[in-house]
């Protein structure tokens, strides 16, 4: 289960500043998604499976793939060209009973 | 969202959107003597269709059966990909000064959107996308009518609001066409012993059924 704190609200965080045009956050974003890179490829094979969560099914009952914070789906969406759907629910989307 | 579990309908997302969610409400469920029959009160549901950056589309406030949803979700998409190919923008790359571009032809196509669902013209573009066909199930036909009307709601206000940040539309939606509170209140379990113990220990009612019916009821096997 995905710990909640790692979910920043969509009604009370602002988005990212990546698309605005800034420079200096681009080359920080992409410094940051390169060092991760590096770390990843720096594993151990046997654990880095583990430690990657794009590979869990993250479905949670539906026909799709949900990200697992919307800083990340903002980046993605902006990477694919595609648009960004927020889900707001009142419960805990991974659990059908408190959904 | 049952709709969600709709192959249709995830192919479509998964094609043109990411997807991802977040717990903006609650509700209360109390769970009956058996520990499975819950009775909820309150909470809901909403999708919004945002650009890359967050600026709100279009919102699918409240729940809809599958065919419902995916008609508004084509909604969302065609009239954006519209909007941003006629004056060269690429869909993704919004530029903060090009919201200006493309805030006033959505506020329009929200406000077409509204006229045909009062008014329906038979000869109007797109209106298999606002006028759908009905379920054939009957048993939805409650649904339907009551997500028509959330529609007509969020097309109101997006007529004027659309294209604001998530942020700020987000709980307009959420309160005003729901009638709901933004909170991060926890989902309340009043009832059964097992559904407070659940909720105390932090794993779900399904995590917490097997891991007891493993280490005390073996034989009956899991409770669900």
């Amino acid at each position: 289960m995905v710990p909640r704190e790692t979910l920043s609200s969509p009604f009370t965080v602002p988005l990212r500043p990546i698309e605005k045009g800034n420079m200096m956050v681009r080359h920080i974003v992409l410094s940051g998604v390169l060092a991760s890179a590096s770390l990843v490829w720096a594993a151990d094979p046997a654990t880095s499976k583990q430690a990657n969560p794009q590979k869990a099914d993250r479905s949670f009952g539906t026909a799709l793939q949900w990200e697992t914070t919307i800083a990340e789906a903002s980046k993605k969406a902006s990477r694919q060209n595609k648009l960004l759907m927020v889900l707001a629910v009142a419960g805990h989307f991974e659990d059908p009973f408190f959904t | 969202m049952q709709a969600l579990a709709r192959p249709e309908v995830g192919d479509f997302l998964t094609q043109h959107c990411v997807a991802v969610y977040d717990k903006v409400g609650t509700f209360k469920v109390n769970v009956g003597p058996d520990g499975k029959t819950a009775n909820r009160d309150g909470g809901n549901v909403a999708a919004f269709f945002c650009s890359p950056s967050g600026y709100v589309i279009h919102a699918v406030a409240g729940p809809r059966t599958a065919e419902t949803f995916l008609a508004e979700a084509k909604w969302a998409v065609a009239a954006y990909t519209n909007i941003v190919g006629k004056r060269g923008l690429g869909s993704a790359a919004m530029q903060s000064g090009q919201v200006p571009r493309v805030t006033p032809a959505l506020r329009q196509a929200h406000a077409t959107a509204l006229e045909l669902i009062t008014k329906p013209n038979a000869s109007a573009p797109g209106l298999e996308l606002v006028h759908h066909q009905p379920s054939p199930d009957p048993a939805l036909r409650g649904i339907e009518q009551a997500g028509l009307k959330q529609r007509e709601q969020v097309h109101r206000l997006l007529k004027s609001r659309a294209f604001e940040p998530l942020a700020v539309v987000g709980p307009e939606v959420y309160t005003k066409v729901l009638g709901e509170k933004v909170t991060t209140e926890a989902v309340q379990l009043t009832g059964a012993t097992e559904a407070r113990q659940a909720a105390r220990t932090g794993q779900s009612l399904v995590e917490f059924y097997n891991g007891k019916a493993a280490d005390a009821n073996a034989d009956k096997g899991p409770r669900k």
